[in-house]
């Protein structure tokens, strides 16, 4: 099994993909075989022709069983797809896969995880973000008035120059208080 | 693709002035990595642009003290480049690196040859420290597949790259370090006897090295090493290994529980339940029903807090907490009462003040092992009189073991039941409440075992008489081996109830609810939840046994290692298939404290029944290491008495009270002195989040003040009118430049 893999990515493209993320060898080409496993034919010609940008749909990729299940998978592929529609190429999986690692730094996870939960791309969390959030995270399960003052509380909680939004800084100052968001925000294959 | 790299390559070579000649840029920033980060980014259509952290110390210190692996900061000459170049995606990155590698290069060929070959030093260390992280990683991860199959069926549990409860398994088998040899002689032929007595840790057990007895007094001498022999004294050794091993096991966990103790003390001043719910989502989940049950349990832990959010300020009425007063005082006593009945059963059924009984004990055992007879058992001589016989005699040598372990099975249930009824208004308090039962009752159990060994292998419990005269020595050489094969029979049988539990309570409810769909429609029977301070509960106690054994089985450390392993698997095939999710489950810092607590705690009982039994009991003379000694510490101090005058001064001075007296002041002064410092700490916090506050509003002020200048003046025709947006903007910075903070760095507030 390990043969053929690395008959399909180069040494040298092997070398570059362990210097940009934190994985090791072995880790790559066992997350390469899982990115194969989404569309075998497809990812194996592409690769043995070279082409090591062959794009896997949005729907291709969410069959991965950790996302599939996730209220999150729509956001983490656009945020991790270079043209953010969702469609990823082996790097952009990788890219994925490195910041959802246990050895990715906190910093980046939540770097990360404001990109994710800024539904609205603009840069900021505010009220709007806010709420999307707590309905996926509790599965669309709580009366309104029960989220619009969960999401006052977080407001009072996180907040800190009281504008109503929740910037990158603010967002990252908060996570990194809290010991389980490191742990929790992690994909392994 | 390779094509396309080139084409940047080409235009990102030159140095860093060259892009703001040759780019309409800001002008505020001129870092070297950050112009080239921005020029990455307005390359790549559609990406996001990245929010800028300031590049301030804490922020690059957190980040290299989090890497354990970062492969960016590798060729960076600055450490801002570090810090900022990890927001980016992988092709991004790419152009950074080479930009990075070339203008390395330059600046290498410009360096000195001494500078050159101590950049190359720190590159090769960089690397080393990545490939030792990697080959750790690899090779040494225990039971990473396991915990990562467990972990996507029921979601994050523990943090399995530094696995505690582990590393104190396994340190015990280090730290072993008397020379083990296999196991001795007395084979018996009939393989019933032999599984009998591998079970109470007789007879043929007596031999091997797992128990005190077979320790020799001998002492090995080497002729190998230079000019004199040296001498192994073996007294000595196992004195000074046990307690080694021993003051080991309690500075590590100090250092620990330290460590832990800081954190969450931070953690509480601090605590943001709302945020830390909604903002951590477990992404492990790979199936919808745990999915399911996760959001579930969000709502739960939400809706709880904003329900204590409100009971603050409800209080309840006299009445019901007069009333609630009383069901708890009920409820406490009868818990209490529950433990001291089991605890008073198993006393009075073991322990006995008469030689007299225990002779019949040894007498009833000892018809055990010598009724097994040498030829095979035939079926039909078994009479149903022997079998009464031989259950009572079994009954009798290990009732003691079977109480503890069954009662610690038993009144963990018996303990929820209860306080369900005690009408809580939190969950939270339920919930440890139950488990600080559980302990308590662990705790005794066990203490009330040691204290049962320590009565009968005493000499008040006649040990001279009993154990070395007459026939009743066939049973136990020496008192210590009958500690030591009490405890290990402890051990082998509450391995024993505690796989039968296992069976009954998970495997068989997991079986009925899969199959017998009237249990789980009606009744709404459910497969039981995966309970984790529970089994840290459970390994509290074994840990506990095994410490209490250590000094008188000291290979009871391998046996501890390979019951966890056994363990381990049971409850990973049991977890994964008849177990759901727990409901909440507590991470925080502070758990992990009170759990090191628990073990400090545990440590500390066992060595007052190690310190009392060393102190107290004499050696006995026809086994063991210590034989011909008056005391355990004999050996210790002829040593220290043969050594020079200094070292005897010393020590006869460090053991008088008065030393200790002033080593209690100093340590008292120390905890005074830091307790003031964290207090003046606080205030200081409380200080700077004013001090942001306010330069955050007095920012607001000067904004308002500009702009109300600026429409005043447009009126007037003066020199101002011919800033440009740029200069006005950078007057502002300027100012803004002194103030630090979350207001430096939002600059779309403006």
């Amino acid at each position: 099994m390990g043969n053929s893999e690395s008959a399909l990515i180069s040494e040298k493209q092997l070398e570059i993909y362990q210097l940009e993320t934190f994985f090791t060898r072995k880790e790559i080409l066992h997350i390469y075989q899982s990115f194969e496993n989404l569309n075998p034919d497809k990812v194996r010609e592409a690769f043995m022709a070279g082409n090591y940008q062959v794009k896997m749909d949005y729907q291709e990729v969410i069959q991965l069983a950790e996302l599939k299940y996730s209220p999150f998978k729509d956001r983490i592929c656009r945020v991790f797809s270079e043209d953010q529609s969702g469609d990823m190429t082996f790097s952009d999986y990788l890219d994925m896969l490195s910041v959802m690692s246990m050895q990715a730094p906190k910093d980046l996870k939540a770097a990360y995880a404001f990109k994710i939960y800024d539904f609205n791309d603009d840069d900021e969390i505010d009220r709007t973000d806010l709420d999307e959030l707590v309905n996926r995270v509790t599965g669309f399960r709580m009366k309104t008035e029960d989220v619009d003052g969960i999401v006052d509380e977080i407001l009072k909680e996180c907040d800190m120059d009281e504008n109503g939004t929740l910037t990158a800084a603010e967002f990252e100052d908060i996570l990194h208080k809290s010991p389980e968001f490191s742990a929790n925000f992690n994909i392994e294959v | 693709m390779d094509e396309a790299e080139d084409d940047e390559k080409t235009r990102l070579v030159g140095t860093p002035s060259s892009y703001s000649t040759s780019l309409s840029l800001e002008e505020d920033e001129v870092h070297t990595n950050q112009e080239a980060i921005r020029l990455a980014e307005s390359d790549n259509v559609g990406i996001v642009p990245v929010d800028e952290e300031p590049p301030s110390e804490s922020n690059s210190i957190r980040n290299n003290a989090d890497i354990g692996g970062d492969s960016y900061g590798t060729f960076s000459p600055t450490k801002s480049g570090s810090g900022l170049a990890k927001n980016l995606t992988l092709h991004q990155r790419r152009m950074i690196r080479n930009t990075q590698k070339q203008e390395f290069k330059r600046l290498e060929s410009g360096m000195k040859k001494k500078d050159q070959v101590t950049s190359k030093c720190v590159v090769f260390v960089d690397h080393s420290l990545k490939r030792a992280n990697e080959i750790k990683r690899t090779y040494f991860r225990i039971w990473g597949k396991s915990i990562k199959e467990i972990e996507g069926h029921l979601g994050y549990m523990v943090d399995h790259h530094s696995p505690k409860v582990e590393t104190l398994y396994n340190k015990d088998d280090l730290k072993c370090t008397n020379p083990k040899f296999v196991n001795g002689t007395g084979f018996h032929h009939d393989a019933l006897n032999s599984v009998l007595q591998l079970l109470t840790g007789t007879g043929w057990m007596e031999n091997t090295a797992m128990f005190y007895g077979w320790y020799p007094t001998s002492n090995l001498t080497s002729s190998i090493t230079g000019k004199e022999k040296t001498i192994y004294y073996f007294s000595l050794a196992y004195f000074t290994v046990g307690c080694s091993y021993f003051a080991l096991s309690l500075l590590l966990m100090l250092a620990n529980l330290s460590k832990l103790f800081k954190k969450s003390a931070a953690e509480q001043m601090e605590s943001k339940p709302y945020s830390s719910v909604v903002f951590t989502w477990d992404y492990n989940v790979n199936n919808t029903e745990t999915s399911q049950l996760k959001s579930v349990t969000v709502v739960q832990s939400l809706k709880e807090e904003l329900d204590e959010d409100a009971q603050e300020h409800v209080k309840r009425e006299l009445s019901t907490k007069i009333g609630i007063f009383f069901l708890r005082i009920f409820t406490n006593t009868i818990c209490i009462a529950a433990m001291i009945g089991t605890v008073y059963l198993y006393v009075h059924e073991v322990l006995t003040d008469s030689t007299e009984s225990r002779a019949n004990l040894t007498d009833n055992c000892g018809k055990l092992v010598r009724k097994a007879p040498v030829e095979a058992i035939d079926l039909e001589d078994i009479d149903l009189e022997d079998i009464e016989e031989q259950m009572a005699a079994v009954w009798s040598t290990y009732s003691a073991s079977i109480i503890v372990s069954g009662s610690n099975v038993i009144f963990p249930v018996f303990f929820q039941l209860v306080g369900n009824y005690e009408m809580y208004q939190f969950q939270s308090t339920r919930i440890g409440m139950t488990l600080f039962r559980m302990f308590i009752m662990k705790l005794f159990s066990v203490s009330t075992f040691l204290y049962i060994l320590y009565k009968a292998a005493g000499p008040s419990g006649g040990n001279t008489e009993g154990w070395q005269t007459g026939e009743n020595t066939l049973f136990y050489n020496c008192w210590e081996d009958y500690i030591a094969a009490q405890l290990y029979q402890l051990i082998m049988i509450d391995f024993i109830i505690f796989c039968t539990a296992l069976l009954l309570s998970e495997v068989f409810r997991g079986f009925l609810v899969t199959r017998v769909a009237f249990l789980r429609d009606r009744i709404g029977l459910t497969k039981p939840e995966f309970n984790i301070p529970k089994e840290i509960l459970d390994l509290v106690y074994k840990q506990m046994i095994f410490w209490s054994g250590f000094y008188f089985a000291p290979l009871l450390p391998v046996l501890a290692v390979i019951e966890i392993i056994v363990i381990f698997y049971l409850k990973k095939a049991s977890a994964l298939n008849n177990v759901i999710p727990p409901k909440t489950v507590v991470l925080n810092h502070q758990s992990t404290f009170t759990i090191n607590g628990l073990f400090l705690i545990s440590l500390l009982i066992v060595f007052v029944f190690i310190g009392l039994v060393i102190f107290n009991f004499q050696p006995s003379s026809r086994c063991g290491p210590f034989r011909g000694y008056e005391r355990f510490t004999e050996p210790l101090s002829a040593v220290i008495e043969h050594s020079g005058a200094f070292k005897r001064y010393i020590v006869d001075n460090v053991k008088t009270t008065s030393v200790f007296i002033i080593l209690l002041i100093l340590v008292g002064l120390l905890i005074y002195y830091y307790r003031s410092l964290a207090a003046s700490r606080n205030v200081t916090i409380e200080l700077l989040r004013e001090q942001v506050r306010n330069e955050i509003a007095g920012k607001q002020v000067l904004l308002n003040m500009h702009q109300q200048g600026s429409k005043s003046r447009e009126g007037k025709a003066g020199k101002n009118k011919f800033d440009s947006i740029e200069q006005k903007r950078k007057n502002l910075r300027r100012k803004d430049s002194r103030m630090h903070g979350f207001a430096a760095a939002n600059p779309e507030n403006f």
